[in-house]
């Protein structure tokens, strides 16, 4: 066990270094360019030249590229060049180029800066992240609690009408547009309780500084339980907008799964031998309709971990969604890997650990 | 090993019913919390006595003007620096502010400032001759210590600094004297750019590149804190040199849906915002307690028909696509009342705008006549570029583009949309790929020249281009660079007057709009003014609070 988890700790460093290099291609080979967005529409030829050289832009972006007909890129001065074809070579040369430079720098634990703002990028992962964190914890906290409660009451009282309203609910609940959805539960929130929060972490006036970025523990670090009711205050309604997409997709996952199970041999063998409904339903029916709920709350939080860009917007919410969403619009090329590298980076952890739970729930999956 | 769900496994109740349970105290928690909202909110309305909270549709990206170019920067560092001469309330004239007066030379190469005595900055040091070579060397000369600390000096270098300033000299500790390569009327209207503020040497040696983070200069506010992508709050400097500053604290808040930003206003959490939905207008004209505050902006939005492509390139067909547009209708529609139809390159709240010229009326008729006399009876195939984001001078660029192109289709013109991100769109457009292409420009500091001759100048028409029209009139040109080196203004409004004459028979563009600039206030808020050049002023505001 303890070695499956060491192999595929393992396997993320080569899953994060494709992914840098799919980003790198992908930002190096689309057309506008960082120095133009660091300068804007009114900056003059030498001052882009010059930008470009202060970023590195003006050195190849791969050991072998592509000649292009709008980016003009210095040329090494070591390279052989078949047609359109360049390969750099010499260690020296090699270095330079953006990716492996990049790359480099990278496994010194330097993320780079962010070009717009001058930052280096790591920190604006610690100031961002924890903001999505507490959203997304929250959110799927929420769309677990609420999600599998109706999913398996729905399933024990197959076609009743709880049954029928819950799944018409769930469906609601996933097709609903967050940006309609966020809203409206501002606007209500607003009307039925004068001074609720319209969006932000906490109040435009609190005087509550970060000192973990989590904005709860903050509070409590602080010893005020006033500003812990404001901040909880702050993140009920982004946090309710936002599960209500898993929360949906969760019960109807487990409606199916439990439906499944219930039908099962073991499950009438439970019956006969008398077990009470409660014993039937959860140790013997949901236990068993866990793995593939299980499965969809990690890939779930997965991707809100990665932002929710809507949601962040309506809120105000200072997340990494929209932080990377901007970077992508600025050709922010830092910051873009650095969100990409940590969404990945996430999403890799949370599968480890929904296959660990596997393990943990169901005894027959064993892994060596 | 903790397992919720078999806690309870052989209660008395029914399973289902416990699971309802929890949906029971989930709803309940959320009232509670709700609940909660009653003094939470009555306490908060103490605290605001005094502050202004200002809406915003975006974060500032750095606190040094002399590094950044976006206006939600400028907004917040206009209230912390000042700068040696300052534009007027709601106008682009120029008064005295940390310079009491200057002197300018017959030439018009010398400028000499006298500065204010006794002024300190936030951090308690002198302001002096020393601060002001400080603030301007670190973005001219390439060997100052901090030339290359905090990133590109942005502005210094678009508004072509370093080649109009040949030196800056201390003459004394209160007197500073530029030296110009020629003489250039509008520098001193660029002294008053946000770019140009004074900062604080010590704190800038001290704090580095976090500077742009940590600022300090000598204006009614001083910095407090900054949280990314939230808010920054300003407190009043007590020992501001331009009199009391009455508010004592503003916060900018973030607030990036412009519904929201609405919703926090009326909910009260706001005491201004800006950029709200055109569609919301109405609404937020016809609530309670609102002042609207809309100003000319000094803006213009326009269509480039490149002058180096063919059939551009023949002015018969220009002037039949200024016929063929119907601006009236644009506005109508998708401006929504917050624009003006344009005529001229120049907008009329700059000086120099030229009253009486008759411009080009909507008129299909005409066109498709100069059409056939240019030599293209059926038409043509061409392309119209628009970019994919709104920008201050157009709010709904697709839809423009559409309206556009279908009033061509009128005069049997064929165009095709053709769209690209923002960095992009710059990146094309400026190395001229385009046919026709709507881009725009908002005005630094209410100089024609600032206009005109980045816009239209043949200067202007190398690539990378400002002028995006490739517009190469040498009478134009001649014309403008006769009225940069004159240092009276209404000799050089007549000189702007004749070029905007030439550039209408020329008709390198299709000018179609000036946009109006909207904010809105509390009906308590006092002294608070739009300024043309977008620039929010906390200097003179204050809230009467019953």
């Amino acid at each position: 066990m303890f070695l499956y988890f060491l192999r595929r700790l393992l396997y993320v460093v080569p899953t994060l270094i494709g992914v840098t290099l799919v980003v790198f291609v992908t930002v190096s080979y689309a057309p506008g360019d960082a120095a133009r967005a660091r300068l804007g529409s009114r900056a003059t030829a030498e001052a882009l030249q010059r930008e470009r050289t202060r970023l590195g832009l003006d050195h190849p972006p791969f050991p072998v590229y592509l000649e292009s007909r709008d980016i003009a890129w210095e040329t090494p001065p070591a390279e052989l060049v078949l047609g359109p074809l360049h390969i750099v070579y010499g260690p020296r040369s090699i270095a330079k180029t953006q990716y492996v430079s990049y790359l480099l720098r990278l496994f010194r634990g330097d993320l780079g800066i962010s070009i717009v703002r001058q930052r280096p990028v790591a920190q604006e992962i610690l100031e961002r992240f924890p903001a999505t964190i507490e959203l997304t914890v929250s959110a799927m906290l929420i769309a677990m609690f609420v999600g599998i409660a109706l999913g398996i009451l729905s399933a024990v009282n197959k076609h009743s009408i709880l049954d029928y309203l819950s799944m018409t609910g769930a469906l609601v609940g996933v097709s609903m547009p967050i940006f309609w959805l966020g809203l409206v539960l501002l606007v209500l929130f607003s009307n039925l309780f004068p001074g609720w929060p319209m969006g932000q972490r906490v109040d435009y006036l609190s005087e509550l500084q970060p000192v973990t970025g989590f904005f709860l523990i903050d509070s409590l670090l602080r010893g005020s339980w006033s500003d812990f009711v404001e901040v909880l205050r702050h993140l009920l309604l982004p946090a309710l907008a936002l599960a209500t997409i898993p929360m949906a997709i969760i019960a109807r996952m487990t409606r199916s799964a439990m439906l499944e199970v219930l039908t099962e041999d073991y499950v009438r063998t439970a019956w006969a031998k008398g077990l009470s409904r409660w014993a039937v339903y959860s140790r013997h029916a949901f236990k068993n309709a866990l793995i593939p709920v299980i499965t969809i709350i990690g890939l779930q939080f997965g991707s809100l971990l990665g932002g929710a860009i809507i949601t962040e917007t309506i809120f105000s919410w200072p997340g990494v969604g929209t932080w990377i969403l901007d970077a992508i619009q600025n050709r922010d090329i830092y910051v873009i890997q650095g969100g990409v590298i940590l969404v990945a980076a996430t999403f890799t952890t949370i599968n480890i650990g929904v296959d660990l739970l596997y393990a943990w729930i169901d005894p027959r999956i064993q892994y060596d | 090993m903790f397992e919720w769900w078999t806690l309870k496994r052989s209660g008395s109740r029914p399973g289902a019913a416990r699971f309802g349970v929890w949906a029971v105290a989930w709803a309940s928690m959320v009232l509670a919390i709700g609940a909660c909202s009653g003094n939470g909110s009555s306490s908060v309305d103490l605290r605001r006595e005094n502050v202004f909270v200002f809406g915003r549709g975006q974060d500032s990206v750095g606190l040094d003007p002399a590094h950044e170019d976006d206006g939600e920067s400028f907004n917040v560092t206009g209230n912390i620096y000042d700068t040696l001469v300052r534009f007027k309330v709601e106008s682009t004239e120029v008064e005295p502010s940390l310079a009491e007066s200057w002197e300018i030379s017959e030439d018009g190469k010398v400028y000499t400032f006298h500065l204010l005595k006794g002024v300190t900055f936030h951090d308690g040091t002198p302001f002096n001759a020393d601060a002001v070579l400080f603030s301007f060397l670190r973005q001219h000369d390439p060997k100052h210590e901090f030339a290359d600390v905090g990133g590109p000096y942005k502005y210094w270098d678009n508004m072509g600094m370093s080649q109009i300033v040949k030196a800056i000299e201390k003459v004394d500790d209160l007197t500073v004297r530029f030296r110009l390569v020629r003489s250039e009327a509008p520098f001193l209207a660029n002294l008053a750019m946000n770019f140009a503020s004074i900062v604080s040497p010590t704190a800038v040696v001290k704090m580095r590149k976090q500077f742009n983070f940590h600022p300090v200069g000598t204006g009614p506010f001083m910095f407090e804190s900054w949280q990314r992508g939230q808010k920054i709050v300003l407190r009043k400097n007590p020992h501001y040199f331009g009199g009391p500053v009455k508010l004592d604290k503003v916060v900018f808040a973030a607030i990036p849906d412009n519904s929201v930003r609405f919703q926090a206003f009326k909910a009260g959490k706001l005491d201004g915002f800006n950029f709200p939905n055109p569609f919301e207008l109405d609404a937020i004209r016809s609530s309670p307690g609102v002042r609207f505050l809309t100003q000319e902006g000094m803006n213009i939005c326009y269509l480039a028909l490149n002058t180096q492509k063919p059939p551009f390139d023949n002015v018969l067909v220009r002037r039949a696509i200024n016929y063929a547009i119907n601006k009236q209708a644009i506005i109508d529609n998708f401006y929504q009342g917050l624009g003006t139809v344009a005529k001229n390159p120049l907008p009329p709240v700059v000086w120099g705008y030229h009253k009486e010229l008759v411009p080009y009326s909507y008129d299909p008729a005409k066109a498709r006549e100069l059409l056939a006399e240019a030599g293209f009876p059926d038409g043509f195939e061409t392309t119209l570029w628009a970019m994919s984001n709104p920008r201050p001078y157009i709010l709904a660029p697709d839809k423009v583009a559409a309206a556009v192109i279908a009033d061509l289709e009128q005069i049997g013109v064929r165009a095709r949309k053709v769209t690209y991100d923002w960095p992009t769109y710059l990146e094309k457009t400026d190395h001229g790929q385009h046919d026709m292409a709507f881009l725009g420009w908002s005005g630094d500091n209410g100089d024609p020249d600032n206009f005109l001759y980045m816009l239209l100048s043949k200067t202007g028409a190398t690539i990378p281009a400002t002028n995006i029209a490739f517009y190469r009139s040498d009478a134009f040109t001649d014309l403008l660079e006769k009225a940069k080196v004159l240092t009276d203004q209404n000799q050089r409004a007549a000189l702007y007057r004749q070029a905007q004459e030439i550039f209408h028979r020329d008709a390198p563009w299709v000018p179609v709009a000036h946009s109006v600039q909207v904010m809105i206030v509390r009906d308590n808020v006092e002294g608070f003014h739009l300024h043309p050049t977008s620039r929010v002023d906390f200097r003179g505001v204050s809230i009467r609070r019953p």
